[in-house]
C-alpha cells in the first residue's frame, strides 16, 4: 500500500505523547519461542518427526511392615524412539531425596529463632537411613553393568550403544526404608496411628524411573531438590506386590489377581459396583476394616496390578483401608471411580470422596479428552494432595467426633477434584514437571476451579475468581518470579504457579477470548498432546493456532513478566454538538477553538459543569483528496446534533494490558456495559483516549465493574471520581 | 595465538569506552529463529520446505444498482504440509467493516473543536454503511453443511475428516456483501462515485472469502486483519467469471478468456495489435467510447471470464467509464502486456504515463530481481489510492479539472503507478507475511522504485527512500519510534517510515556505502530468485544477503532494523603533528611537545582549527623489547626518512547516535585538491562509542568534512566538519530572519 493511505488512516487516530519506554507488549513473542521444526510444528501441535521414548517396568515388591522398607526388583524394557544412539541412560533416584548428605538439606538456607518446636529440629537428629539401596544393574544376560550416581540420578552405561529405534532390556535391584511423612513431609511414605498401631503407607517415587529423553531437553537429568516434580516416559507396567494378608491395595492400573487378593464378597461387590452408576458400592467395609486392624495378620498375600501407557505407578496399602466405588458414564469409556480410606475419614470420606471423583471425571473429559483409564482412586491420607495415574492420596479429615467444618470439607473436596484432575495434567498430557511446574498445576488448578464452580452450588474456590489474585498481584515484586520460571527457583509457588495460572486461564475464558473459542482451543491442546509431552510453547501456540485470537500479548503480561492489571478512569470529558439553532439557555459551557487542548488544568471530576460544546465544521475540500463526490454534512450534524460525546482517558498504571470493560449508566438509570480488546493499547501501553457517543445522559462510569480482569486498585476506576477519605474519616472508622 | 602478540595489539587500542558495552557487532544469534530443516542458515529454502497451495473458482456478480457483490466459490486446498489438519482458517477481510469489528473497538481517537464532520463521522462510527460478509453457506463437495466459527475477520472450518498430508479438500463458501464507499469509510478497493455523470467506478479486493496461509513458521497466520498490517496469502490457480453491467469493462488478475464474448471484434483486434507493440500504448477503449458509454448506461449484463497461475490473490477494477490502453514489453524471452484503465478524469495524465511507468517498473524490477513471469500487469486509476494485487493495481493521482496537472501530481502519479505495479515482485511473488511484517515488501519495493525512478526519471524527486529522506524521521521523538522489525499492526505513527522510506534508506546505504552495488544487486537479486513463488520471512532475507556477499551485516540489521537509534557521527577532535626533524631548526618549530604530553587530554588543548599548526613529535629508534625474540632490525632512519615532513593527522569521532556507521572522510588540502577515503563500519567493532584514528598526509589539510555527501544518514551534519564552524549567534539569526 501507498503513503497516501497511512497518513489518513493514522494521523487522526494514533494518540501521542507516550510517557512510558515503549516496551513491546504487543510484538509477537517471536524467538523467544523456541523455532517451529519437524518435532514440534509452528501451530502448536507434535510436528511429523515427533517422538518420544517408551519405557515399560516388571517389578516385583514386597513391603516390609514390620520394618518400614521396600526391597524390589524391576525389568525395564526401555525402547529407543529417538532418532539418536544412545551410549548411556539416566534414571531417577527420588529416594535419595533423603539420603545422608543429598543436595537439598545441603543448599536448604535455615535460620535461627528464640523458639522452635522439636519438630522442627527433629529431622537434624533422626536416626532415620533414607536413600535408595541399588543393590544390582544387570543386563538381559544377568551381567552388571557400570552404573553412577549423582544425588539423585543415575548413569548406566551400556557396552554397545542403544540404536535409534532398538530396545534394551535390563533389570535392578534395590531396597530402601520407608520414611515417615509425619517428620519428613515427603510426597511418599507411611503415616502411623497410635490408637491401633497400624500403618497406612502412600508409596511412589519408590522404583528407580527412567528419565525422559527428548528433542527440546535431550535427557531430563536434572537433580530432584523437592519442589520440581517429576519428567517420566509412558509404558506399560506389570506390577507383582507383597504385602500383609489383611491388606487392602490401591494402586495404579487394574487388579489382575482378585481372586485370590479379595474375599468373595469383596469380588462381587467389586463386580457390582461396575455397574453402579448413581452411587458407589462399599467393596470393603468400615466393620471388616475395624476388624482386620485389630487381628494384624502376619500371612503375606501378592496383589498384580496391570497398567497400559502410564507415566508412573504408585500404590496405598494398609490394613485400615475401606472401599467404595462406583462407575463413570463417558462418551468412550466407562472408569470405575474409586476411593479408600481409614475409618478416621468417615463419614465425610464415604459420602464426598467417590462423589468428587466422579465430578472431576467427568468435568475433566469435556474440557479435554475422555478419561481413558479403568480406574481413578482417591485414597486418604493425612495432610497432603498428591498426584499419580489412576490413584491419588488427599487429606482432609473430620475431627474425632466424626464433625467437619464447611470450609475443611471444601478444601478437602477441592484436594480430591485437584489431585484426580492430575490424572489428565500431567498424567496423560504429560509435561516436564522438573522445569515447568504451572503447565500441570496451573491449568490443573484452572479445569479445578470450573469442575468447583459446575458441580457444588457457592463453592469457596481457593482460586480462579479474579478480584482473588489481585492481592498476590499487586504484593513484594522483589519476591515475585514470572510463571515462566523453573520450578525450583519459584518463591511463591502456590499463588504463583497455582492460582496466578488458574486465574489468567479463567480471565482468558471469561474476558479475553470468550468460552466458545477457549474451549475449542483448549480441548484442542488437549487433544494434541494427549499420551505427548508438551512444552509452553506448545500451549502458547495451539491456543492461538485454535481460535484466531493473537494472544502474545497476553502470554508476555501473565506468564513473562511480574506486571500486575491497574487501570485508572484518569478523565472524563463531556461534549455537545453546538448546533446552528441552539438557544443561549441551552449552551452549558462555550469553548474557543484550541481550548479543549489545554487539558490539564480542564479535568472535571463530575458531570457537574455540564458539556463542553464544540463546533462541528463541514468537511473541508482537503479532507477528500481526489474524490468527486461529498459527505453529506448536514447529515451527519442531524444524526450527531443532541448527543452526548464522552471521551474517555485511561492511564495503565500497572502494566499489564488488558480488555477495558465500561459500564455506562445512564441518568435514568438503565445501564450498558461496553467491551473493549485489549488491542486498544496496541500503539500507546500506557495512557489511551477514546470517544464515545450516547443518546441518554451519562450519571456515572465504572471500568471493569465486575471485577473480572485482576485489577488490583479499582477505587480509580469510577467517575465521577469519589472523593478521597480524609484524615479525620479514617479516624473516625478505628 | 599467543599473550605476547596480545600484549602488543593492546597496545594498539584506544581506551576510555565511554558507554556500556552493547554488543552492537555481536552476532544476531538467537535474535534469528534457528535453522531447520525448513529454512537454512544460508537464508534459502530448506531441504524439507513446503508450502500450502489454494485453487479458486468463483462466480462473482456486481450489482451496479445496489452496489452489491454476490458470489460463490469453490476452494480446493492442498495440503503440502507434513502435518494434519483438522480445521481450515479463512480470512473474512470485508468484516473489518462490520459493526462491532476489533479495529472500530480498539481504535483510540479523541475530541478537538472545530472537527470536521466528516473526520468525526468515521472517527465514532456515525456513517450508515452496513459492511461486512453476509456468509450464506458453507458446503462441502457433496453440498452438506460443513461448521464454521467466525471471530472477527478470521472463520475456521472444521473439517468432518481430517486433512492428511499430501491430500486435497475441496469446499464451496456462498457470500455476498455491500461494497464500500472509500470515500467515507476508506479501504483498500471499493467504489467511488462520479456525481457529474453517475456512474460508478469498483475497484474490488479481499472481495472472496481466503486461505490463510499455514506454513512452518506461523502455523495459521490468523492473526486479525486490524488495518494496517495487510494480508499473508497462498499461491494458487484462480479461474474467475464476473457478471457486470455490459457496458463495463473489466481490468483483472489473470488473463481474458472470453474475448468474443465481452469485446467488440474492433476491440479484439486493437488489443491484439497491442500484444505486438512495443513503442506506444495501443487505446482498446478510447476516451469517446468511454464517454458514450457513461451517459447510456447498458442494463444489459455481460460475464467476463479471467484465468491466473500461480498467483496468492486475486483483485479486479470495473466500470463503463474506463478508458483501456495497453502495450506489450520485453523482459528477458517474455513479452508481458502493460495495460491501463482510466477513467477520462485521468487524462491526459493517465495516457501519457500510465503504461510508460508499467514498461520502466518491469523492465528495472526484472533486471534486479527475475524476468517478470505474468502475462500482463495493470494499473487502474481509481481516486486516493495506492493498493496492488497481482497483476493489477489501483493507482491515484488525478490532473485538475481543466485537465492540467503539477509537477507534485505528476511525481505522486508516476511513483505510485510505478510503486504498486512493482508490487508484483514484492510481496505477488516474493511472497512475505504482510500481516506481520510491512517492510519485507513495502520496504524492498520502495528501494526499487526509487531505483526505478533513479534511472527512468531523473528529473522527478529522488530524494524519498535515500538516507537523506529519512533523516527528519530518524531524528524525531524516539518516544513514539518503533524499530523497523516491530509488528505492522503496532506501528502506529511509524508505520509509514518503518514500512516504506526507512528500510529503503537502509538498502541504499547499504547498496551504495556498505555493500557497493555489485555485491549488494547479487545479494538481493539471490534472495529474490530464492524465494520467487515461496514464503520469505526477515531472517532468510537477513540471511541470504550476507550469505552471498560475504559481508557480515549482523551490526546493520540490529542497527537499523533492531532499533530506533540513529546515526550522528561526531568529528570530536582534529590533531596535526609533524615527526620533530633532528635538524629542525628552532625557527621552524612551533610547539615543542615533551614526551607524555601528547596524551593529556585536557578539553582545553582541543583544538578548533588548524591555526596553531603542527605539534611536533618524536620519533625514537625501536628499544629492543619491541622485537621479542626476532633477530632482524628495523631500519629506524629509513622509517624517519619517509615520515619527515609528513603531516600526521589524528581524528578522533564519536557515536553520539548510537547506530554505528561506515565513516566517509572528505580531506581538502591547501592547494585546493580533495580526497575521499571509505572506512568501513567495522572501525567501531572494540568501542562503539569513540574511534581514534592516524592518518598520513603528504599535503596540509585545510578542511575535513565526515559524509560529505549524505549518505548515511547523519541526523546532524553540523558537527562533521574540522575546522569547527562557530555556533551561529541569536544576532545572526535574527539578521537571516
Amino acid at each position: 500500500m501507498k503513503k497516501l493511505i497511512i497518513i489518513l488512516l493514522f494521523s487522526a487516530t494514533a494518540t501521542l505523547a507516550q510517557t512510558q519506554q515503549w516496551q513491546g507488549k504487543f510484538e509477537q513473542l517471536d524467538t523467544k519461542l523456541p523455532t517451529p521444526n519437524e518435532y514440534r510444528s509452528a501451530s502448536g501441535a507434535p510436528g511429523p518427526k515427533y517422538w518420544q521414548q517408551k519405557a515399560d517396568y516388571v517389578i516385583t515388591a514386597e513391603l516390609n511392615d514390620t520394618n518400614q522398607s521396600i526391597t524390589g526388583s524391576e525389568t525395564i524394557t526401555y525402547t529407543n524412539n529417538s532418532p539418536d544412539n544412545l551410549k548411556y541412560v539416566w534414571l531417577q533416584l527420588d529416594q535419595n531425596i533423603l539420603a545422608k548428605g543429598n543436595m537439598t538439606r545441603k543448599t536448604l538456607t535455615s535460620s535461627m529463632a528464640d523458639t522452635l518446636a522439636t519438630k522442627q529440629l527433629a529431622q537434624r537428629v533422626s536416626d532415620f537411613v533414607g536413600g535408595d539401596n541399588i543393590k544390582s544393574v544387570k543386563d538381559a544376560t544377568g551381567k552388571a553393568l557400570p552404573f553412577t550416581i549423582n544425588y539423585t540420578m543415575m548413569r548406566v552405561d551400556f557396552p554397545q550403544p542403544i540404536k535409534s529405534g532398538a530396545k534394551i532390556v535390563f533389570s535392578i535391584d534395590w531396597s530402601y526404608n520407608i520414611g515417615d511423612r509425619m517428620l519428613d513431609g515427603e510426597r511418599s511414605g507411611y503415616e502411623y496411628f497410635p490408637e491401633d498401631k497400624n500403618y497406612l503407607y502412600t508409596i511412589a517415587q519408590w522404583f528407580p524411573r527412567m528419565c525422559v529423553y527428548d528433542d527440546v531437553v535431550g535427557w531430563q537429568n536434572k537433580q530432584f531438590l523437592g519442589q520440581g516434580e517429576f519428567a517420566l516416559a509412558f509404558g506399560d507396567y506389570k506390577v507383582k506386590l507383597t504385602v500383609p494378608a489383611d491388606h487392602i491395595v490401591a494402586a495404579t492400573g487394574w487388579l489382575q489377581n482378585p481372586a485370590t487378593v479379595l474375599t468373595k464378597d469383596q469380588w462381587a461387590r467389586l463386580e457390582q459396583a461396575k455397574t453402579s452408576f448413581e452411587k458407589p458400592v462399599i467393596i470393603a467395609t468400615q466393620a471388616e476394616a475395624i476388624e482386620r486392624e485389630k487381628t494384624k495378620s502376619s500371612l503375606k498375600k501378592t496383589w498384580e496390578f496391570n497398567a497400559t501407557n502410564v507415566r508412573d505407578f504408585a500404590f496405598a496399602t494398609s490394613r485400615k483401608l475401606i472401599w467404595d466405588a462406583q462407575a463413570v458414564k463417558l462418551a468412550t469409556n466407562t472408569p470405575l471411580a474409586m476411593s479408600f480410606y481409614p475409618k478416621e475419614g468417615n463419614p465425610q470420606w464415604e459420602q464426598e470422596s467417590t462423589k468428587a471423583v466422579k465430578n472431576t471425571i467427568e468435568t475433566y473429559s469435556k474440557y479435554t479428552i475422555d478419561y481413558p483409564y479403568p480406574v481413578a482412586i482417591s485414597v486418604n491420607t493425612a495432610s497432603i494432595g498428591m498426584e499419580y495415574p489412576m490413584i491419588c492420596f488427599n487429606g482432609g479429615r473430620p475431627n474425632a467426633k466424626g464433625e467437619m467444618s464447611d470450609r475443611k470439607k471444601s478444601g478437602m473436596i477441592s484436594v480430591i477434584i485437584h489431585e484426580v484432575g492430575h490424572n489428565f495434567f500431567p498424567m496423560i498430557i504429560n509435561n516436564d514437571e522438573r522445569q515447568w511446574t504451572w503447565m500441570d498445576e496451573g491449568i490443573n488448578s484452572f479445569v479445578q476451579f470450573r469442575t468447583e464452580q459446575e458441580r457444588y452450588k457457592d463453592f469457596p474456590s481457593w482460586y480462579g475468581f479474579p478480584k482473588d489474585i489481585a492481592g498476590f498481584m499487586k504484593s513484594d515484586k522483589s519476591i515475585q518470579r514470572p510463571v515462566m520460571t523453573n520450578s525450583e527457583q519459584i518463591i511463591e509457588f502456590g499463588a504463583e504457579q497455582y492460582a496466578k495460572v488458574a486465574t489468567a486461564m479463567s480471565i482468558l475464558r471469561e474476558t479475553v477470548m470468550g468460552p466458545e473459542l477457549f474451549d475449542k482451543a483448549f480441548k484442542e491442546y488437549a487433544q494434541r498432546w494427549a499420551f505427548k509431552h508438551p512444552k509452553p510453547a506448545d500451549f502458547y501456540r495451539t491456543m492461538e493456532d485454535a481460535s484466531a485470537v493473537d494472544l502474545d500479548w497476553y502470554w508476555k503480561g501473565w506468564f513473562y513478566s511480574v506486571d500486575h492489571v491497574d487501570l485508572e478512569l484518569d478523565q472524563v470529558k463531556w461534549f455537545k454538538i453546538k448546533s446552528e439553532q441552539s438557544t443561549l439557555e441551552n449552551k452549558g459551557v462555550k469553548v474557543q477553538a484550541g481550548d479543549l487542548a489545554t487539558s490539564a488544568t480542564n479535568k472535571p471530576s463530575d458531570f457537574s459543569k455540564g458539556p463542553q460544546e464544540i463546533t462541528m465544521i463541514d468537511t473541508p475540500e482537503r479532507f477528500y483528496g481526489e474524490f468527486k463526490n461529498k459527505v453529506d454534512d448536514k447529515g451527519i450534524r442531524a444524526k450527531l446534533e443532541g448527543k452526548n460525546i464522552y471521551e474517555l482517558t485511561l492511564k495503565n498504571k500497572g502494566g499489564l494490558v488488558m480488555p477495558v470493560i465500561v459500564e455506562w449508566t445512564f441518568k435514568d438509570g438503565s445501564k450498558e456495559v461496553e467491551r473493549l480488546p485489549a488491542e486498544i493499547w496496541r500503539m500507546n501501553e500506557s495512557q489511551i483516549t477514546k470517544t464515545f457517543v450516547k443518546d441518554k445522559e451519562v450519571a456515572s462510569v465504572i471500568i471493569d465493574p465486575n471485577q473480572e480482569t485482576a485489577d488490583t486498585e479499582i477505587s480509580d476506576n469510577v467517575f465521577p471520581k469519589k472523593p478521597a477519605e480524609s484524615k479525620f474519616d479514617q479516624l473516625k472508622k478505628n | 595465538m599467543k599473550t605476547i602478540l596480545y600484549l602488543f595489539c593492546a597496545l594498539a587500542f584506544s581506551s576510555a569506552l565511554g558507554q556500556d558495552w552493547k554488543g552492537k557487532f555481536e552476532q544476531l544469534g538467537e535474535t534469528l529463529p534457528t535453522p531447520n530443516s525448513y529454512r537454512t542458515s544460508s537464508g534459502a529454502p530448506g531441504v524439507a520446505y513446503w508450502q500450502q497451495r489454494a485453487d479458486y473458482v468463483i462466480n462473482a456478480e456486481v450489482n451496479d444498482q445496489t452496489q452489491e457483490l454476490t458470489a460463490s466459490e469453490t476452494i480446493t486446498y492442498f495440503n503440502n504440509s507434513p502435518e494434519t489438519l483438522k480445521f481450515l482458517w479463512l480470512q473474512l477481510d470485508q468484516n473489518l467493516y462490520a459493526k462491532g469489528s476489533l479495529t472500530a473497538k480498539s481504535s483510540n481517537n479523541s475530541i478537538r473543536d472545530s472537527v470536521a464532520a466528516k473526520s468525526l463521522a468515521t472517527q465514532i462510527g456515525a456513517v450508515d454503511y452496513e459492511g461486512g460478509y453476509k456468509i450464506k453457506s458453507v458446503k462441502d463437495v457433496l453440498g452438506k453443511d460443513l461448521s464454521y466459527t467466525i471471530n472477527y475477520t478470521m472463520m475456521r472450518i472444521d473439517l468432518p475428516v481430517p486433512l492428511k498430508t499430501g491430500e486435497k479438500v475441496s469446499f464451496s463458501i456462498g457470500w455476498s456483501f455491500q461494497i464500500n464507499d472509500r470515500m467515507l469509510v476508506g479501504g483498500r478497493g471499493g467504489m467511488e462515485f462520479f456525481p457529474e455523470d453517475g456512474n460508478y467506478s469498483y475497484t474490488l479486493a479481499q472481495w472472496f472469502p481466503r486461505m490463510c496461509v499455514f506454513d512452518d513458521y506461523e502455523g495459521w497466520q490468523n492473526k486479525q486483519f486490524l488495518g494496517a498490517g495487510e494480508f499473508a496469502l497462498v499461491f494458487g490457480n484462480y479461474r474467475v467469471r464476473i457478471t457486470v453491467p455490459s457496458d463495463h469493462v473489466i481490468g483483472a488478475t489473470g488473463w481474458l478468456q472470453n474475448p468474443k464474448e465481452v469485446l467488440s471484434a474492433e476491440q479484439i483486434s486493437r488489443f491484439e495489435k497491442a500484444r505486438k507493440t512495443f513503442d506506444a500504448p495501443v487505446f482498446i477503449v478510447t476516451e469517446d467510447e468511454a464517454k458514450s458509454k457513461e451517459k447510456e448506461k447498458s442494463t444489459k449484463k455481460s460475464t467476463w471470464e479471467f484465468y491466473a497461475e500461480n498467483v496468492r490473490d486475486f483483485a479486479f477494477a470495473t466500470s463503463r467509464k474506463f478508458i483501456w490502453d495497453a502495450m506489450a514489453v520485453k523482459v528477458g524471452d517474455k513479452t508481458p502486456l502493460a495495460q491501463s484503465m482510466y477513467p477520462k478524469e485521468g487524462n491526459p495524465l493517465w495516457s501519457k504515463e500510465s503504461t510508460k511507468a508499467i514498461k520502466n517498473t518491469l523492465e528495472i524490477y526484472s533486471s534486479r530481481t527475475l524476468d517478470y513471469p505474468y502475462p500482463t500487469a495493470f494499473s487502474i486509476h481509481s481516486a486516493n489510492q495506492g493498493m496492488e494485487y497481482p497483476m493489477i493495481c489501483f493507482n491515484y493521482g488525478r490532473p485538475k479539472k481543466d485537465g492540467t496537472y503539477d509537477d507534485r501530481t505528476l511525481d505522486g502519479m508516476v511513483s505510485v503507478v510505478v510503486h504498486e505495479v512493482g508490487h508484483n515482485f514484492f510481496p505477488m511473488i516474493v511472497n512475505n507475511d504482510e500481516r506481520q511484517c510491512t517492510w519485507l515488501d513495502e520496504g524492498l519495493n520502495t528501494f526499487l522504485e526509487k531505483e526505478t525512478k533513479r534511472e527512468r526519471y531523473p528529473t522527478l524527486d529522488l530524494v524519498h527512500g535515500t538516507p537523506k529522506g529519512i533523516v527528519p524521521f530518524m531524528k524525531g521523538d524516539k518516544s513514539i519510534m518503533r524499530p523497523i522489525m516491530a509488528t505492522a499492526d503496532n506501528q502506529g505513527r511509524s508505520h509509514g517510515p518503518n514500512g516504506y522510506t526507512k528500510p529503503s534508506a537502509a538498502l541504499t546505504l547499504l547498496r551504495e556505502t556498505v555493500m557497493g552495488p555489485e555485491l549488494f544487486d547479487k545479494a538481493f537479486k539471490e534472495y529474490a530468485q530464492r524465494w520467487a513463488f515461496k514464503h520469505p520471512k526477515p531472517a532468510d532475507f537477513f540471511r541470504t544477503m550476507e550469505d552471498a556477499s560475504a559481508v557480515d551485516l549482523d551490526w546493520f540489521w540490529k542497527g537499523w532494523f533492531y532499533s530506533t537509534d540513529n546515526v550522528d557521527v561526531t568529528l570530536d577532535e582534529v590533531k596535526w603533528y609533524k615527526v620533530k626533524t633532528t635538524q629542525a631548526d628552532p625557527e621552524n618549530k612551533t610547539v615543542k611537545v615533551q614526551s607524555g604530553d601528547l596524551n593529556a587530554k585536557s578539553s582545553g588543548d582541543k583544538a578548533t582549527d588548524f591555526t596553531k599548526g603542527p605539534k611536533e613529535f618524536t620519533l625514537l629508534n625501536t628499544p629492543d623489547n619491541y622485537y621479542g625474540e626476532f633477530k632482524n632490525r628495523i631500519d629506524d632512519n629509513g622509517v624517519r626518512q619517509k615520515l619527515e615532513n609528513q603531516n600526521l593527522y589524528e581524528v578522533t569521532l564519536k557515536n553520539t547516535g548510537g547506530l554505528v556507521s561506515p565513516v566517509i572522510i572528505e580531506w581538502t588540502f591547501k592547494d585546493g585538491s580533495k580526497e575521499i577515503e571509505r572506512i568501513p563500519a567495522e572501525i567501531w567493532r572494540t568501542n562503539e562509542s569513540e574511534v581514534k584514528k592516524i592518518f598520513v598526509k603528504e599535503k596540509e589539510v585545510v578542511n575535513i568534512v565526515i559524509d560529505p555527501n549524505f549518505e548515511t544518514a547523519d541526523v546532524n551534519t553540523t558537527d562533521n566538519v574540522f575546522p569547527k564552524k562557530p555556533l551561529e549567534s541569536k544576532f545572526d539569526q535574527l539578521k537571516k530572519n
